[in-house]
């Protein structure tokens, strides 16, 4: 990234002069990474964006606008991030009717129902890969081929999977795909968003301007952003296997631990079909947010970054129908490439700790002790 | 062989010391695990070409660590060049721990 912040400074779409062909050359070798690393068959396929946020806008928005005068239905899940959701009613607003697709306990969507659901006037089903609060894997490559068979488009938000798990998006028949930088340990402020050229998915642009990135998304690509992106797919690519073990390892040694020591701990979200980089706990009888306070010293959050400002339970595990009580004491641990063993350590021991202290200053905590069932009282309305 | 072997191990020792230079805890911790997982998983490597390659591409991460850790030589023979000008660059071998940190003191009185 270095150099093409200080020496290499030309505008990659600059075609007159060598500056521009060096810096166009650059983002071209971090284009083939990117489509490298997620099987695309052509490199161009590949469009730099500002980051994932950008990507689902224009996937949502622009294939449901293009498409918008003979077809009027999106397919979304419930469990989607904040962008995804928010796109859609916007498109809601402009007269397009959206299908937000329940999912079951374990957060998964079901694909009878999806099926169902489909008709002549859908254009785009839109379901993120992994979800970025409780890490489930929705079974993209069946939602791919459905797609597919019904001849609707399929977008992923795949901004926590890639370089994660393995992604193929001709085995998978995605269509559209949101890729993030800052994920894969790449820079913040870019991302990348694969659009299928054979079937062509076409779009219509929310940017208008210089045309570039085959007009869907005019604007400079920021040339040091994007070779940096390129470089961390590429490592992604190779460290793949590695680091899914390491991480796997590490998550499997913080439930040991929590498990051991506490109990009515439950995991949010299907303990099969998940990343292990993303755990969601519930502690019961204790309340996140203040867990999260006896924890400063450890970045963890209550639910997506987004969202941790705001109080409210996330809307997530509220869709996986999660009780309100365990909604409001879920913890998020997230675990990385550079995580290590006395981190998790430290985390599960303080958690133990303080879940202990919490409890033992709660009434409700003394009350199921006692062996009261919480459901059966009557709170008194004041 | 045993020339390879040397090398190998050099390149290991290499990579184990640079690591620690990082300034992150976390990547100090990394470098080392990488570093080991990585040797480990390549020791019962037989084919000398797919040898020759493993050692060209630690050699490229040794570089890459190199890079991204402070230097102290660097900052001296700016230093030094700021306070009297330019005068003969002295280089001190990158291996010499003792000398490197005497330097940096060195510049610090400066």
């Amino acid at each position: 990234m270095l150099p093409y912040l200080t020496s290499y400074y030309g505008n990659p779409h600059s075609r007159t002069h060598a500056y521009g062909w060096e810096s166009e050359e650059a983002m071209e070798t971090a284009r083939k990474q990117v489509a490298d690393l997620i099987g695309a068959s052509d490199p161009r396929e590949i469009i730099f964006t500002s980051g994932a946020t950008e990507s689902n806008n224009i996937s949502v928005k622009g294939v449901a606008r293009f498409y918008g005068s003979r077809k009027k239905h999106v397919i979304t899940s419930a469990t989607e991030h904040k962008c995804v959701l928010d796109s859609c009613r916007v498109l809601e607003s402009e007269g397009f009717k959206v299908t937000y697709l329940p999912v079951g306990t374990g957060g998964l969507i079901d694909l009878k129902e999806l099926e169902s659901l489909i008709t002549a006037d859908t254009s785009l089903v839109s379901v993120m890969t992994v979800n970025n609060e409780i890490g489930v894997i929705q079974p993209i490559e069946e939602i791919g081929a459905l797609c597919r068979s019904k001849k609707v488009f399929f977008h992923t938000d795949a901004a926590q999977a890639v370089g994660k798990i393995p992604i193929d998006v001709n085995k998978m028949n995605i269509d559209l795909m949101s890729i993030s930088g800052h994920k894969i340990y790449g820079p913040k402020g870019v991302g990348a968003l694969y659009v299928r050229r054979r079937p062509r998915v076409r779009l219509e642009p929310i940017q208008s301007g210089g045309g570039q990135e085959r007009g869907m998304r005019s604007g400079t690509v920021p040339t040091p952003l994007a070779v940096g992106l390129g470089a961390a797919c590429a490592i992604a690519q190779r460290e793949m296997k590695y680091d899914h073990e390491r991480v796997s390892q590490l998550a499997k040694r913080l439930m040991d631990k929590i498990y051991a020591k506490l109990p009515r701990v439950v995991r949010n979200g299907d303990a099969e079909k998940t990343y292990p980089g993303c755990v969601n706990l519930s502690f019961a009888y204790v309340e996140g947010e203040s867990l999260l306070m006896a924890l400063k010293d450890v970045a963890l959050s209550s639910g997506s970054a987004c969202t941790s400002a705001s109080l409210e339970p996330s809307y997530v595990l509220r869709a996986i129908g999660a009780d309100e009580d365990l909604a409001h004491s879920s913890i998020r641990f997230g675990f990385g490439r550079f995580t290590t063993e006395e981190e998790v350590d430290y985390t599960a021991e303080r958690c133990i700790e303080q879940v202990t202290r919490l409890r033992e200053m709660s009434p409700l905590w003394e009350m199921v002790q006692e062996g009261v069932d919480l459901k059966s009282i009557k709170w008194s309305q004041h | 062989m045993a020339a390879s072997k040397v090398r190998i191990l050099r390149l290991f020792k290499d990579l184990m010391r640079e690591g620690q230079k990082f300034d992150g805890y976390n990547f100090r911790n990394y470098a080392a695990r990488r570093t080991r997982d990585a040797f480990k998983e390549n020791k019962q490597l037989s084919d000398q070409s797919v040898i020759e390659k493993e050692i060209k591409f630690g050699q490229q991460q040794l570089d890459l660590i190199k890079r991204q850790v402070p230097d102290f030589c660097c900052l001296f023979t700016y230093s030094l060049h700021w306070w009297v000008g330019p005068v003969e660059i002295i280089k001190c071998s990158a291996s010499d721990n003792f000398l490197k940190h005497a330097i940096y003191f060195g510049c610090n009185i400066l």
